[in-house]
């Protein structure tokens, strides 16, 4: 295949969704099934070409090769000139891959789930929109554009998480979703324009060149700033601590919309674009990085102990994870943190769509109190939702296990690299977050597939859950299983996927980019084997409590709840963000918007319509002219021409 | 020089003058075959018509390359020409098959024969203006232009209001050919000449004596013919009646065409004769005449008068009127800009405005004959009985004023850009124009408010068809006003290439 | 008396001229503001005679051959819409053609 080919089928996947889109929204009424294979179709076709793509970088497996194309959007003039165009690389070749891949296997999936919505054209169409515009993230070569497709993003899942929005809280959260999303956005946009008022160029590679031979006039300090203001999208975008709050109330939207946004791709966006902006971040910006990561890795792992909803615990589960791969980023496991990226898409997204046949299987109930030994009626969801546990939990045999402990390992190995000390809170609070990664899936599969159940009226009615909804199920899960990225079950980085990606060397002036990198690999290296063990036996011990609560019943839950009961209120609680929010961010607000709408009837609407009459007086005026008689038409050029002459002096 | 080399020049010069005598020739034809076909057949004039067009088109791809001044420099053979002929013969052709739609015409078994004979003559008329090097000939160019345009707007001969309207405009525009053939034998009798070049030759020559005060009294009196032709303040006012009595098509080709003739010569008067050299940002205008300021007050009187007067018109034809009459006044920003960049600003701006306006009177017709009325209260909720038909109208609308995605946005930021380049003395004129456009927005949105937001009068009435080819054609106006909007470089490219003018 | 120069024919001719555009301007009936026009368009034509002679080529006289024919054309058009305005108002009153207005 030649470069032109690649490009033109690049342009190909990520237009198909869109065209997707369009159809559905003009015709899908109007279609048989209202397009849903169609629309499925697409996407597969999509897939189809991505993976192409991607078997294409693979075979040749040159971690430099790297295909671009651009064109001139706007020019300005000399300086002020947007290159808009995108980069074919093994990152996003794969990335591509995936989220084609994620989004068919969804589209499939959401036949059977949503097949009675009256809505079902557009959503179909909503969802098109939407790998449209991630897609658009992944293809990018600027950041213009990428913002661009972030902004559009932000739009998509806001049409998917309020899709129900005749129910309150589904309008509620989708609104939540949008506004915490924007508040990063900001962030991520004032890091734009510092590069660009270094730079004047979007393009991300000439910003690193750039930055590499010294153009970047401002002191370090600046360039952290705008590293962490880039990476104030991702917290918003990738729900990091502190703008982690929109995600689980996303959770309102359809489960298979979860799968896809919440759990495979636009949270991934965040860490993708940190991953494409990575060279140019700071030591100091990535520590801040590894820090955000880590604390929400731990603190969303707390909250999912306590909860209820069986979507709730992956919602939550999804920020730890996340975290994960931002800590990953932080410590500068850059493949290891990519890595954790995809193997989660894959086990995350069949965790979801394995929920949602519970939840479909049980007639809409997502409670897991009124769930109970679901193994005998749901063989197929169970065996898969089992493997992408095991990934999710990191038991060895499974990819979750090669990528989790690939970060955990560059975390220690990042520790001691840059000295020790309070360094080792970052992969401690990973290791101990694993731990309560273990016993919350532990709990969530206990009570959910084993036990007795505990409604037995659901129990009778549920059966197993059509083809369309289980072969996506068995696909993810298969490839949530360790020989799909490496043959050795435990250690990733001599696995095909680490070795294509490999961790990227910094640009930043005043580190020595090669030395770092080769002195956090081979402390990584050291640190391996004790990550191993240590994450193992964490795994192991949650998991072993998990069974001793919840299967053994040895010790009684509600009893251990009301012990610790101060702890039990601020895990179920979520840490009381959203009361902190709520009193301060969101009443504040409202307080400023009272101001401002008073300001702006009373001064501003004033000003704007005494310009209209104005105007609209002179229009009055300026009509009496028009007589309707040709004569004074004659007359008024006559006496325009004389006025001319006065101005020029003549009379 | 003698018979022969004399022969062979006439020979040499009509060759290059190929779509000319062919849009010539084809008048002749069809008023010949007019003479003779029977009633029932009336229809295959516009057949004729329409290749006659399509010929003249093929043969003006045939000239991209050349560039010449013809018999003994009458007219100018270049890029900028050839730019405008394209605009004439294209506008043509839509505004013919607008025609075929329109039921005003095709009514009364009213015979179009004559109707096409004389839009060939405009066409005719309109490519000798763009050419025209020679004040000869812009004069007999822009009679011939003008006489067609009177018989057109008077063409449905038992309606009053077009009767009306047309009698307005031939005394208006006879009138002012009158002052413009005054100020031409002025002109005439200062420089001795009557070619365009060889004034700008005397002009620039120290020796020669010119009395500026007689030229500037002439130039004026020229800038008085012009500007009625562009429908320029203070000579529009013959503007908002003609459109509004003129039938449909005749108002949507006369607002487009003629004004971008008019246009064209305009700037190769003032940048012929009263340029001088040029450097490497623009050009040097004579000290003899400064007549950019002059423009510059027209410009923004036009522009003013129009929008601020279109804001209380409630028939829809009369507001797209006014509405010419402001965007001539925007082109006439580019007019007065002495930089290639502002020519082609000007010669985009008019390739896109045939597009959207053409679209926006063809839609009016569209809805008008339906309705049986251009009046904005009887268009109440339109919109959802025409989904079709309406849909196009706003973006047609959203153009004019200039929204971003549309073309109308990028000609008018050209433009501005253009004029911002001149320096901070044209800041102003691009400030009004910006204010202008503000004020545009009210009256153009007013219509879309009331094909959308109103509910019509009658809750129980029928939706509102168009044959399928007629809203085929409106695709043809609506799809490209977004899609140059986003991808304009084409067309922009062209016109910077065809910026090319003979002076010498 | 003195021999006639280029001045006597311009102002005759300006004074044509300013004779037309009142005409124009002020006259009821529209055939009459029709021979204005014509009045003006005819004293551009001396003008462009007289300024022939005096400048020795040819190109003025041209001009007046052809302005003459496109007055003549520019009446016929105006007099059959001006024939054409009476059969539907019943005047030739240019002052109460004036339905089109504002």
């Amino acid at each position: 295949m030649t470069q032109e080919t690649l490009i033109q089928a690049a342009i190909a996947v990520l237009l198909l969704p869109l065209v997707s889109y369009l159809v559905q929204l003009a015709a899908g009424r109007r279609l048989p099934r209202q397009g849903d294979w169609l629309a499925t179709g697409f996407l597969g076709l999509a897939f189809v070409l991505a993976l192409t793509i991607a078997l294409y970088f693979l075979s040749a497996f040159d971690q430099t090769l790297v295909y671009s194309a651009n064109f001139q959007w706007l020019n300005l003039g000399k300086d002020w000139s947007i290159q808009i165009g995108l980069k074919l690389d093994n990152l996003s070749a794969v990335t591509l891959a995936m989220v084609t891949l994620i989004s068919f296997l969804v589209h499939l999936f959401s036949i059977a789930y949503l097949h009675d919505d009256d809505r079902y054209a557009t959503y179909f169409g909503y969802l098109g929109l939407f790998t449209f515009s991630m897609l658009g993230i992944v293809l990018s070569d600027n950041l213009f554009s990428m913002y661009m497709f972030w902004e559009l993003v932000g739009l998509s899942s806001y049409l998917l998480i309020g899709f129900w929005f005749h129910k309150k809280e589904a309008a509620a959260a989708s609104t939540k979703a949008f506004v915490t999303n924007r508040i990063g956005d900001i962030g991520m946009w004032l890091g734009i324009l510092i590069l660009w008022s270094q730079f004047y160029t979007v393009n991300l590679d000439e910003i690193a060149s750039g930055i590499q031979n010294g153009q970047f006039t401002l002191s370090t300090g600046w360039l952290t700033l705008g590293g962490i203001l880039l990476f104030m999208g991702a917290v918003g975008k990738s729900a990091q601590f502190p703008l982690h709050v929109w995600l689980p109330d996303a959770m309102e939207g359809p489960t298979p919309v979860s799968a896809l946004i919440h759990a495979a791709t636009m949270v991934a966006a965040g860490v993708y674009f940190i991953a494409r902006v990575f060279i140019i971040l700071t030591p100091d910006a990535l520590t801040v990085i590894a820090v955000v990561g880590a604390f929400t890795a731990f603190m969303a792992a707390t909250m999912a102990l306590t909860q209820n909803d069986i979507k709730r615990i992956l919602a939550y589960s999804t920020v730890s994870q996340l975290g994960y791969m931002i800590m990953g980023l932080g410590v500068g496991a850059y493949s290891a943190a990519v890595f954790h990226l995809f193997t989660h898409a894959f086990f995350k997204a069949a965790l979801f769509l394995g929920s949602g046949a519970v939840i479909y299987a049980m007639h809409h109930e997502q409670d897991i109190r009124e769930m109970g030994g679901l193994r005998k009626k749901l063989p197929v969801t169970f065996v898969t939702y089992l493997i992408a546990t095991s990934a999710l939990a990191g038991l060895p045999l499974f990819s979750g296990f090669l990528s989790k402990d690939a970060i955990i390992a560059g975390g220690w190995g990042w520790a001691s690299f840059q000295g020790g000390g309070w360094y080792t809170l970052i992969p401690s609070l990973g290791l101990a977050a694993a731990l309560l990664t273990a016993f919350y899936m532990g709990r969530q599969v206990f009570l959910v597939f084993f036990g007795e159940p505990r409604n037995q009226d659901k129990f009778d009615h549920a059966h197993e859950v059509p083809a369309v909804m289980w072969i996506p199920l068995v696909v993810l899960s298969v490839l949530s299983l360790f020989p799909v990225f490496s043959l050795n079950p435990l250690a990733g980085d001599s696995g095909w996927f680490m070795n294509l990606i490999p961790s990227l060397q910094s640009v930043v002036p005043g580190v020595d980019g090669a030395a770092r990198l080769a002195g956090l690999a081979e402390l990584t290296h050291h640190a391996h084997w004790t990550t191993v063990v240590s994450s193992i036996l964490m795994t192991l011990t949650g998991l072993a409590i998990a069974f001793v609560i919840y299967m053994k019943k040895a010790v009684d839950a509600d009893k251990l709840a009301a012990s610790l009961r101060p702890l039990y209120l601020m895990s179920f609680n979520k840490w009381y963000f959203d009361e902190l929010y709520e009193v301060t961010v969101v009443r504040g607000n409202i307080v400023l918007a009272k101001v401002s709408a008073f300001f702006d009837t009373f001064v501003i609407d004033f000003l704007v319509n005494v310009t209209g009459f104005i105007v609209g007086f002179f229009g009055l005026l300026v009509r009496k002219f028009q007589t309707g008689k040709v004569q004074s038409y004659i007359a008024f050029a006559v006496i325009g021409i004389l006025v001319f002459f006065v101005l020029k002096g003549i009379l | 020089m003698n018979l022969d080399a004399l022969i062979t020049y006439t020979l040499t010069s009509t060759a290059l003058l190929q779509p000319e005598l062919l849009v010539a020739v084809g008048l002749m034809l069809i008023l010949v075959t007019d003479l003779f076909l029977k009633k029932t057949v009336q229809k295959w004039i516009s057949v004729l018509f329409f290749l006659v067009m399509g010929l003249a088109l093929i043969s003006l791809s045939r000239q991209s390359e050349v560039q010449a001044q013809v018999f003994s420099g009458m007219i100018s053979i270049d890029g900028y020409s050839v730019f405008f002929k394209y605009l004439f013969v294209v506008s043509a052709l839509l505004a013919g098959v607008m025609s075929l739609f329109s039921e005003e015409l095709n009514q009364n078994r009213r015979r179009l024969g004559e109707y096409f004979i004389v839009m060939t003559g405009m066409v005719l008329g309109m490519m000798l203006m763009a050419g025209a090097a020679n004040l000869l000939m812009m004069f007999v160019a822009i009679e011939l232009v003008s006489l067609s345009s009177y018989i057109l707007v008077s063409y449905l001969k038992d309606d009053k209001i077009s009767n009306e309207s047309g009698v307005k405009y031939i005394i208006y525009g006879s009138f002012s050919s009158g002052l413009m053939i005054y100020g031409i034998s002025l002109i005439y009798g200062i420089t001795g000449t009557l070619s365009l070049s060889e004034m700008n030759a005397v002009l620039q020559n120290p020796a020669a004596t010119i009395d500026p005060v007689t030229l500037t009294i002439a130039v004026l009196l020229v800038l008085g013919g012009l500007g009625y032709k562009v429908a320029a303040a203070p000579f529009h006012f013959w503007a908002p009646d003609a459109y509004q009595g003129a039938p449909t098509p005749v108002a949507a080709f006369l607002s487009v065409a003629p004004k971008a003739a008019g246009f064209a010569m305009m700037l190769r008067f003032f940048k012929t004769v009263f340029f001088g050299s040029a450097t490497q940002d623009g050009y040097v205008p004579l000290a003899s005449l400064d007549w950019v300021s002059i423009l510059a007050v027209i410009s923004v009187l036009t522009m003013t008068i129009g929008n601020v007067t279109a804001l209380w018109q409630q028939n829809v034809k009369r507001m797209l009127a006014y509405s010419s009459i402001a965007h001539a006044g925007y082109i006439l920003m580019g007019v007065l800009l002495l930089s290639d960049s502002g020519i082609a600003a000007m010669m985009f701006y008019l390739a896109y405005y045939l597009i959207m306006n053409l679209g926006a009177f063809y839609v009016t017709m569209l809805l008008g004959d339906r309705v049986q009325s251009y009046e904005l209260d009887d268009w109440r909720g339109l919109g959802f009985r025409a989904p079709v038909l309406a849909v196009p109208m706003v973006i047609f609308l959203a153009s004019l004023i200039g929204i971003p995605g549309t073309v109308g946005f990028t000609g008018k930021f050209l433009l501005f850009v253009a004029v911002l380049q001149q320096g901070s003395l044209y800041f102003w004129l691009a400030l009004i124009a910006v204010a202008n456009s503000v004020v545009s927005a009210f009256y153009y949105f007013k219509v879309a408010k009331i094909l959308f937001l109103k509910k019509s009068a009658d809750p129980h009435a029928e939706p509102v068809t168009a044959p399928v080819p007629a809203v085929v054609l409106l695709f043809v106006f609506a799809v490209p006003t977004i899609v140059l909007g986003i991808w304009w470089s084409p067309l922009y490219n062209w016109a910077m290439a065809s910026v090319r003018m003979i002076t010498g | 008396m003195e021999s006639l120069t280029l001045n006597h024919f311009l102002t005759l001719s300006a004074v044509l001229f300013s004779l037309g555009v009142f005409g124009v301007m002020t006259r009821r009936n529209a055939v009459v503001v029709l021979m204005g026009i014509e009045l003006m368009l005819n004293s551009a034509n001396i003008n462009l005679i007289a300024f022939s002679r005096y400048n020795g080529n040819m190109d003025g006289q041209m001009l007046a051959i052809f302005v003459i024919v496109l007055a003549a054309a520019e009446a016929a058009v105006a007099l059959a819409i001006i024939l054409n305005l009476y059969s539907n108002y019943n005047t030739v009153n240019l002052d109460e053609v004036d339905q089109l207005k504002e």
